[in-house]
């Protein structure tokens, strides 16, 4: 390429980052000006309005700005060679250059000369006119930021929110009163408290969601800080079921699962308990694992397949078993083992406990819900001595018969973990998928009367037109009839 | 592609136009711009009006340029009784042969360099007889055509005072000047230098410094000036720029009536090619452009008589639109330097 036209390409290069800069301060000169115009308008009009960073997207305008100011600057190749001539100081040789005029050797030197020395006449920005700019968008966005925050009324607080509040209040009080709360516990709900008092007074409207919510918690607190029954009557009842909750909590589901998959591979599945085969066959996968979350969730039914698995004596065949398994697998099925029989036992000492406290009133009176002794019943489920007698099927650890007459105490408020589910039932099946838009018959929208309305001059008729007035549309038509019919 | 003028032909010519303004600058002293303004008139094959207070050189000058060229010089005083038969030469009633016959007679005009002495005494009818002079370098007298002598320069002088008894020129014999040139005074420096080097005021008696054959080299040197487009486009916005428009700068819009016309145009060209070749440049600067545009215009507006009244010269009105009239087209942004 000659010297003179990289020369020319250096200078356009030049002048449009040049360009560039110059408008991107412009463009940003103009945003933060209408930055704090609108902050200055909201505040006339009582709308607390305040510079925050995520305006900050806005700054890409600038920039396309700023790029199209560039890209459309209207200054063709000669016009800067006139420039960059004059710059130089060349009197028209790279004009005349440039213009296709054949400059003679002397010349043409003193014009390479010069444009060796382009870098001298490159184009630069004025930064005292331009620097005003950035310096009067700081100024602007400082004096609005130092602006004095505007007093918003805000609107009173919603009387039945405040009363719940109060309500809630006198609920935390009356249990730190007991004395039974635990400190991390107390100060969590008073902070609680606090936040929600705080979100009534701006009148959220989501307050009552975190009302009700705080109302449970404080409720699910008063019921575990709840004294134990007086011996004799519900009370050791609770405690033994209670206990025995616990203790069914230690049956390992999940290891019940596993075993079932190691006993499944080391070809011992035949010689499990039918009843168990069963229950294990439901949470049977298609890859040979078992998902535990389909496993029963009766603590009974549980307590009676780690029993069954327990006590078939396979897994104390450890030569049998380590044909099919390797040794880790035979190891972690041992100790899957150990772990049943202590389940099996807590459980069994679960139950006869129970048994001593409150078979006394047998079955039928443990799940009536009235006393403490229905929520002792209601794990032990239904082969268990104390069943519910109001509904005669288990419903899982924690379930109990609901008295719509009082509060349920007990069991019945413990946190109750509900196993993992799905969406969509299992017996749920897609009977058909189709991509066609669906067949349906129109209905034509008939109103009563629309016979009527599709008729001429008669429709009129069909209007509701008040008692008083129908005399007059009456006369009015009729009248009509008579003038033409004189006419004819 | 165009061929530029060589170095050592610039060389020459200026070399050639030196020695001229050596020549002048020892008959007028003091008066380097208007010399060098009368010497670009020349190169350019203009006429040249010089307007100025008596006494400060204008006839010497031009007296001077004509015996410096080396050309046949005629000068004319010009009076209200001058007829154009005076001045063009008519046909006489001669005996030849013992038949009379009527002979053309050249009048003054028929010279290479003809100085028009205070043109603006003589009629308009006289005035006019030079128009065909100076346009077309031929006078035609009773339907026969007299084509006047190569190269013909019309050096006219007249006195901005003393109007009383003038007729001034109308804008069609102004427009046929190349330069209209207003000779300033002298300062007191040079005044000392011509009582102290010239017995009565006398300039020593020039000699012819060009050949007829170097003046013909001359001027093809000037016409083989490189006149750039941006440079001629200058040129052809400043002309335009000189007619109140309504882009045209606030000063014409508010003083001037009429415009200069295109033959400005050309006259700037040409004369800024003079100039170039005077400043040793094979091409037209910008700055030669702007060096001739006030004696190349001024004269051809023609200013409201509000302006005139007002104290509007179109000195000052050709000074706006310089100022007005960006060279460069496209002009870079303001906020780059």
């Amino acid at each position: 390429m000659p010297a003179k036209h990289a020369a020319i390409d250096q200078f356009r290069r030049r002048l449009v980052a040049l360009v560039f800069v110059d408008g991107l301060l412009r463009a940003l000169l103009a945003l933060g000006v209408l930055a704090v115009v609108v902050v200055l308008v909201g505040r006339g009009f009582g709308l607390p309005i305040v510079p925050a960073w995520n305006w900050l997207w806005a700054t890409p305008l600038a920039v396309v700005f700023a790029a199209a100011q560039a890209l459309r600057l209207p200054l063709s190749a000669a016009a800067l060679a006139v420039h960059l001539d004059r710059r130089l100081g060349l009197h028209g040789l790279l004009l005349a250059q440039h213009e296709g005029a054949e400059l003679d050797p002397a010349f043409a030197q003193r014009l390479d000369t010069a444009l060796a020395g382009i870098t001298q006449a490159l184009p630069s920005l004025q930064w005292r006119r331009i620097l005003w700019r950035p310096c009067v968008v700081l100024l602007l966005v400082g004096a609005v930021a130092a602006l004095p925050a505007l007093d918003v009324p805000v609107p009173p607080p919603p009387v039945a929110a405040t009363a719940a509040l109060q309500q809630l209040e006198q609920q935390l009080q009356e249990l730190v009163g007991q004395g039974t709360l635990p400190p991390e516990v107390k100060e969590e709900l008073q902070q609680r408290l606090q936040e929600l008092a705080a979100q009534v007074a701006t009148g959220d409207a989501d307050v009552w969601r975190e009302l009700d919510d705080a109302g449970r918690r404080l409720a699910r607190e008063r019921d575990a800080a709840r004294p134990p029954a007086p011996a004799g009557d519900g009370g050791a009842a609770a405690a033994a079921a209670s206990a025995a909750a616990d203790l069914l909590r230690q049956v390992p589901v999940a290891d019940l699962a596993r075993a079932a998959e190691l006993l499944q591979r080391s070809g011992a599945w035949s010689e499990l308990q039918q009843a168990a085969q069963r229950q294990l066959a439901a949470a049977a996968g298609v890859d040979g694992t078992f998902d535990a979350s389909k496993l029963p969730v009766d603590a009974a039914r549980l307590a009676e397949l780690a029993r069954a698995i327990a006590d078939s004596g396979l897994l104390a065949d450890a030569a049998r078993l380590a044909g099919a398994l390797s040794p880790e697998q035979v190891a972690e099925l041992t100790r899957m083992a150990q772990g049943f029989a202590r389940a099996v036992g807590a459980f069994d000492r679960g139950r006869e406990l129970l048994q001593r406290l409150g078979g006394g009133r047998g079955a039928g009176q443990g799940g009536d819900g009235k006393n403490a002794s229905a929520g002792a019943g209601a794990p032990f489920g239904a082969d268990g001595p104390g069943s519910i007698a109001g509904s005669g099927a288990a419903r899982g650890p924690g379930a109990a018969a609901l008295a719509m007459t009082a509060d349920t105490d007990g069991v019945a408020a413990a946190p109750l973990e509900l196993p993992a589910t799905e969406l969509r039932p299992d017996d749920w099946f897609a009977s058909d998928v189709r991509r066609d838009a669906p067949d349906v018959a129109p209905q034509p929208n008939q109103a009563a009367g629309g016979a009527g309305v599709a008729g001429s001059g008669g429709a009129s008729w069909q209007l509701q037109v008040m008692p008083r007035h129908r005399g007059v549309v009456r006369r009015f038509f009729d009248g009509a009839r008579g003038e033409a019919g004189d006419k004819r | 592609m165009t061929t530029m003028l060589r170095a050592d032909q610039v060389a020459r010519a200026r070399q050639l136009l030196d020695t001229v303004r050596r020549g002048c600058n020892e008959v007028l002293l003091g008066q380097q711009e208007l010399v060098d303004l009368c010497v670009i008139a020349l190169c350019a094959r203009g006429h040249l009006l010089l307007e100025g207070l008596p006494g400060l050189g204008k006839t010497e000058l031009v007296k001077a340029l004509g015996r410096l060229l080396g050309l046949s010089f005629r000068r004319v005083q010009f009076t209200p009784d001058l007829l154009p038969g005076d001045i063009t030469g008519g046909p006489v009633l001669q005996e030849q042969g013992g038949q009379r016959a009527f002979v053309f007679r050249q009048g003054p005009l028929f010279a290479n360099v003809v100085l028009a002495d205070e043109i603006n005494r003589s009629s308009p009818k006289t005035q006019s007889a030079l128009l065909e002079a100076m346009q077309e370098r031929a006078v035609t007298v009773l339907g026969e055509t007299h084509p006047l002598p190569r190269p013909f320069f019309v050096l006219a002088t007249q006195n901005p005072i003393e109007l009383e008894g003038t007729y001034p020129l109308p804008e069609a014999q102004l427009d046929r000047f190349l330069f209209k040139v207003t000779v300033p005074g002298v300062d007191a420096e040079v005044m000392t230098r011509i009582l102290t080097t010239r017995r009565r005021g006398e300039p020593p008696p020039p000699t012819a410094v060009l050949s007829a054959a170097e003046l013909d080299e001359l001027f093809t040197l000037v016409d083989a000036v490189f006149l750039p487009q941006a440079v001629a486009g200058y040129i052809a916005r400043l002309v335009a720029s000189t007619h109140p428009t309504a882009t045209a700068p606030a000063a014409v819009r508010e003083a001037v009536r009429y415009g200069a016309s295109p033959r400005a145009a050309i006259a700037m060209g040409e004369a800024a090619r003079a100039a170039a070749l005077l400043a040793g440049r094979p091409n037209v600067d910008f700055d030669d452009v702007r060096r001739v545009a006030a004696p190349a215009l001024a004269h051809r507006l023609v200013l409201q008589h509000a302006a005139r009244i007002g104290g509007s010269t179109a000195a000052t009105i050709v000074d706006r639109v310089l100022e007005a009239v960006p060279m460069v087209a496209t002009a870079l942004p303001g906020s780059v330097l």
